[in-house]
């Protein structure tokens, strides 16, 4: 099979020569916002000669064999922009795009768009659709896309073409994250205002981009308006926030700032010493400040920092031994957070080459004590016991695009991690009035070292096939063992004329990082565990087939793939995430997975009635073949959802008046049902029997399936400042209690007896909620 | 301990939930299946064999005229000698003596249904046991604790080995006055009157817990508890554990200065199987996040468990401790 691909990426390059004889001029710039100078990456550009797409910083090279051609950009949500250029020489366009105006022009396929796998969200579009709450969230507007469902209704986490929490790869400006949620998983760490765009990867995965089987998700913030200072200021029933970005020294230096908070963080300090028992706030810090030194010379720093606060303090209570008499009080404390910083340096050195640089630093952190404060006539003395769990990431990471000729742009780089794993640090204090000591102090602590290359060729093969060939070089050192693989990326896109594109692919993806998790909520105490001797990297090889069709204001997409997946994780029968981290490869089984599915897309991106319609039939079944879990027979996962319906609408009444309606429906998940009773022995001496349930298959039940409307209004109106929104939306209109948490098991009846029964817990019921933004 | 916090943020959420319950479909297997359990042990001549019929959620007791027969390489070493019914499971006794290292074949026969099961009876324990430390004298709520008495046992070499340590044979403990035992923790009839604990370490059980406790008095591990070729056990005793529990007087007197053990161990050999189905069985939990433990089965044309534990008995001597 390596053999194959090396065969095909050999034969498209020795087409190069050919091309490269032809006299050709370079045109190459940044596509910019023209407004406020904001780059956009991701935008389509067309000359006769070729096709090309902007880089993560808005950069293209493209060339041109004619004296007189016809540049075309286009980008969603912007109006296309048509320059014709008589080129004589290689030269330097920067192309100013305007948001807004969008004409019909713009459905015309850049050959890119239609790619099969990659789905482009701008910020307009995480805020439009009705949000819980009332709040806009980047990975709930993921959710709504074919192929990606989460985990529990109302949460953040995603799933992607049937792979786990733990499958995806969140990049804030290239930095990997690993902790991407507030409040239990209901907010996502990416604050909407910060965001400039978001790409998401589910298939077709360019070279560049590695470390997760599942999915990638590029989320690129905004660099601050280059011309003048503007910003939001928002306050909800849940959370606030503010945004400001302006330029510091004009047309070089910009910076952008953006603080959300949950609104309890006013009152939080005084919850506890209030009388209250439960304190809880989060807050995301984003900032950025980028300096241009010239048009294709920047830097760019930028960082991030968010923390969750929960304290829970008892009431005071009565304690008594043979000697003394104590009042006692038990206190919780738990905190986690990232804190990230990322220094980039961009260059282009030539009109045909582009260079990137970046060295980052990534940290999580949670920390949790649980104490007894105990208080007599004579001492008062705190017992506690604290659990930190740590990351700390150190990326270094250097890129180069390089415009190899007419037919072929280069992207290789390659990047270096240094990890950091501290999953269970645990310490015993006792701590009185005259002493302190420690009595005990655990740390397991992995250190790993990540390194990979990468090259890749974007190629126009003909008028109307274009591929991109690529392979990516990875390799991991743990302290008992290196691994390392091979990773080809194939992508190919036929366009078949009249708007009409059928694209396949083939990408192998390497996973060094695992996540013990509950899977259904995001807690503290997930712990991200590296690789180890017994614990292999988690491989997967995925096919896809796709077709894209635009016609007028619309655009339909199909596409068919299966994957296939090696050492994935889960718990063995019976165990629990909650037992903690020690001896963890013992816990948990590694085995395959195998998941398929049919996504259909239909996309309306212009006019006053915007939205799309989404369906995927998805079937993922799991096998573990030590037989440590269901005997070592294939079984359907927790999160097999056979059908996924998603409807999204959004209408414009007038400049005043917004309408927003969203409909998702999602078969339930699969959870285990006992199919008998059966005699159990007991493991003492002598020994004894009980009735113990029994079931042949796991996951053999299907929940009933679950479903719900939103709408939302948004009022706008102009003053003379700025202009304000007010976003009016209810969540689950007909009240439809899904499950949010389920359990299974024995409970009472209203006539006392006993059956067995899913009791479901939601906390989404209908919910009316509203949101006000001031632009200025 | 962990979970608390995670339990508490739990209860937050679950304050503002909506409960509803979904009724499902279980226990929808209702084609009758004899199911057989038993572990019998290669130290007792008289052994137990549970049987019921389980149907749907419905456990009823097999026919009277059920046999239950125990093979070895073909020969009929065995048969229901005795047999009685306790709620809805049938219990028969057989008796038979167990060879370590023997293939056995049990067969139970109820009207239709038939289930039979063939297993091997491990190899004894072929390793060593001894004291490894012992120290430490503390006050604990003014009584006075001797703990971190270490016995070591010492692995098994070669394939992995599962073990089974039976907490309920324990040695004499001698509470001794200028070299005279004034006391010990045996009544009259030499019953053991006073149990040291006993108890694995706990993190090293593969995260298992550690099944040591009044009810289930035994701890299960593998070749994986051991460091450094040994599993190490943690005893420890306290004077109020004295038979009479004359405290004041034993203390007022100095009645004794010193106390030494002869500590009984009994150890046995599983196969992995029955490690395994010991270890699911364990497995019950409680928390939100635990699924349902799929038990295994070894039975052929029912569903149970029969296992055979091969046992050996160690007595280790525990240094005299003398008290300041």
């Amino acid at each position: 099979m390596k053999k194959r691909v090396l065969l095909i990426l050999l034969i498209a390059l020795m087409q190069i020569p050919a091309h490269t004889q032809n006299r050709r001029h370079t045109i190459s710039g940044f596509v910019r916002d023209s407004a406020s100078g904001e780059t956009l990456p991701g935008a389509g550009i067309t000359s006769r000669s070729g096709i090309t797409v902007s880089n993560g910083q808005g950069f293209f090279s493209i060339s041109t064999d004619s004296e007189r051609d016809t540049i075309k950009c286009s980008y969603i949500g912007y109006a296309p922009a048509l320059l014709a250029i008589s080129p004589s020489r290689d030269t330097t366009l920067n192309i100013l795009l305007k948001a807004g105006e969008i004409l019909e022009e713009s459905v015309v396929s850049s050959g890119y768009i239609g790619r099969a796998g990659h789905i482009s969200i701008t910020a307009d579009e995480i805020l439009s659709p009705p949000a819980v709450f009332s709040e806009p969230d980047v990975l709930k507007t993921l959710q709504m896309m074919p192929g990606v469902q989460g985990g529990m209704e109302g949460t953040a986490g995603i799933m992607v073409r049937g792979g786990g929490p733990d499958e995806n790869l969140f990049l804030l400006d290239g930095v990997p994250m690993y902790n991407v949620s507030h409040m239990l998983g209901v907010f996502s760490a990416f604050t909407p205002e910060a965001v400039k765009k978001v790409t998401l990867y589910k298939g077709a995965f360019p070279a560049r981009y590695g470390g997760r089987v599942s999915s990638i998700v590029d989320i690129r913030t905004n660099d601050g308006d280059l011309n003048e200072y503007h910003g939001t200021l928002g306050l909800g029933l849940l959370t606030s926030h503010i945004h400001v970005e302006g330029p510091v020294v004009k047309n070089k230096t910009t910076a952008s700032f953006t603080a959300r908070g949950l609104n309890t963080i006013v009152a939080a300090p005084f919850l506890i010493k209030g009388g209250y028992n439960y304190s809880y706030y989060f807050y995301d810090l984003n900032g950025k400040i980028v300096h241009r030194f010239s048009e294709g010379d920047n830097i760019a720093l930028t960082f991030y920092k968010c923390r969750d606060d929960f304290d829970y303090l008892s009431d005071e209570y009565l304690e008594s031994t043979e000697e003394c008499r104590y009042i006692a009080q038990d206190a919780t404390n738990t905190e986690w957070g990232n804190n990230l910083v990322s220094f980039k340096w961009n260059h282009v050195f030539s009109p045909k080459l582009f260079f990137s640089t970046s060295l980052s630093w990534y940290g999580y952190k949670s920390n949790s004590s649980m104490g007894k404060y105990r208080t007599s006539a004579n001492e008062s003395t705190r017992n506690e016991v604290n659990f930190r769990s740590d990351i700390k990431d150190v990326i270094l990471r250097t890129e180069f695009d390089y415009m190899l000729s007419r037919t072929n742009s280069l992207h290789f780089g390659a990047e270096g991690t240094r990890h950091i794993f501290a999953p269970s640090t645990q310490e015993m204090n006792k701590v009185s009035a005259v002493s302190a000591s420690v009595a005990d102090n655990t740390v397991i602590r992995y250190d790993g070292f990540e390194a990979s290359l990468y090259a890749e060729d974007e190629m126009n093969i003909s008028d109307w096939l274009h591929a991109d060939f690529g392979m990516r070089f990875s390799w991991m050192k743990t302290k008992q063992k290196n691994y390392t693989f091979i990773e080809p990326r194939i992508s190919l896109v036929a366009d078949v004329g009249n708007h009409k594109s059928i694209s396949a692919s083939y990408s192998r993806m390497s996973q060094y990082v695992h996540l013990l998790s509950s899977s259904q909520v995001s807690l503290p105490t997930d712990i991200w565990i590296p690789i180890t001797d017994r614990i292999r990297p988690v491989i997967s090889d995925q096919v896809s087939l796709g077709v894209t069709y635009s016609f007028a204001e619309w655009e339909v997409g199909a596409e068919a793939y299966y994957k296939h997946s090696d050492n994935i994780l889960e718990y063995k029968n019976g165990v629990s995430f909650t037992e903690g981290t020690g001896d963890w490869g013992e816990k948990v089984e590694m085995g395959e997975s195998v998941s398929k599915g049919i996504e259909l897309l239909l996309r309306k991106n212009i006019g006053r009635t915007t939205g799309w319609m989404s369906y995927t039939l998805s079937k993922t079944d799991r096998r573990f073949p030590d037989g440590s879990i269901n005997n070592g027979r294939w079984f359907p996962y927790h999160y097999d959802r056979r059908h996924c319906y998603l409807f999204n609408v959004s209408h414009k009444f007038s400049d005043a008046l917004e309408f927003g309606a969203s409909w998702t429906f999602m078969s339930g998940e699969r959870i285990t049902i006992p199919d008998r009773v059966i005699l159990a022995i007991n493991n003492i001496t002598p020994s004894g029997a009980s009735p113990a349930d029994y079931f042949e298959q796991k996951n053999n039940v299907t929940l009933p399936a679950s479903h719900h409307l939103d709408v939302s209004l948004n009022w706008h109106r102009k003053f003379k400042l700025g202009r304000r929104v007010w976003r009016f939306s209810i969540y689950n209109v007909y009240n439809k209690l899904n499950p949010n948490m389920v359990s299974v098991g024995l409970f009472y009846d209203e006539k006392g007896n006993e059956q067995f029964k899913a009791r479901t817990m939601t906390y989404l019921p209908i919910l009316p909620s509203m949101f006000y933004t001031y632009y200025f | 301990m962990k979970k608390s916090p995670v339990l508490f943020l739990l209860a937050s959420v679950s304050m503002v939930a909506c409960i509803k319950d979904i009724h499902i479909d279980s226990y929808t297997n209702t084609e009758p299946v004899l199911c057989l359990v038993s572990r019998m042990s290669d130290s007792d001549l008289i052994h137990e064999v549970f049987l019921a019929v389980s149907s749907g959620s419905e456990l009823t007791c097999p026919p009277e005229d059920t046999m239950v027969e125990l093979w070895e390489d073909g020969i009929l070493v065995a048969a229901t000698d005795t047999l009685w019914s306790e709620s809805n499971v049938q219990v028969h006794r057989v008796k038979a003596s167990l060879e370590p290292g023997a293939k056995y074949k049990i067969v139970a026969t109820a009207g239709s249904l038939r289930a039979q099961a063939t297993v091997s009876a491990v190899s004894r324990y072929k390793g060593m046991a001894s004291l490894c430390d012992s120290s430490s004298v503390r006050d604990f709520m003014g009584f006075r604790d001797y703990d971190s008495i270490q016995i070591c046992i010492e692995d098994v070499p070669g394939d992995r080995s599962y073990y089974w340590l039976d907490n309920t044979v324990y040695g004499e403990i001698r509470y001794m006055k200028g070299g005279e035992v004034v006391d010990n923790n045996l009544d009259e009839c030499g019953n053991v009157l006073l149990k040291p604990y006993i108890g694995g370490g706990m993190e090293e059980l593969l995260g298992i817990e550690n099944v040591s406790g009044e009810d289930m008095p035994a701890s299960i591990f593998s070749d994986y508890a051991f460091q450094n070729g040994f599993f190490y056990i943690n005893t420890s005793f306290t004077e109020r554990y004295l038979s009479h529990y004359d405290l004041e007087t034993l203390r007022d007197n100095a009645q004794y200065d010193s106390v030494c053990f002869s500590m009984k161990l009994r150890i046995g050999m599983m196969n992995s199987e029955d490690y395994d189905y010991c270890r699911l069985r364990d497995y019950h939990g409680s928390d939100l996040f635990y699924e349902p433990v799929m038990l295994s089965s070894n039975i052929d044309g029912g569903i149970g468990h029969f296992a055979i534990v091969s046992f050996s008995e160690i007595t280790v001597p525990v240094n005299v401790i003398y008290f300041e």
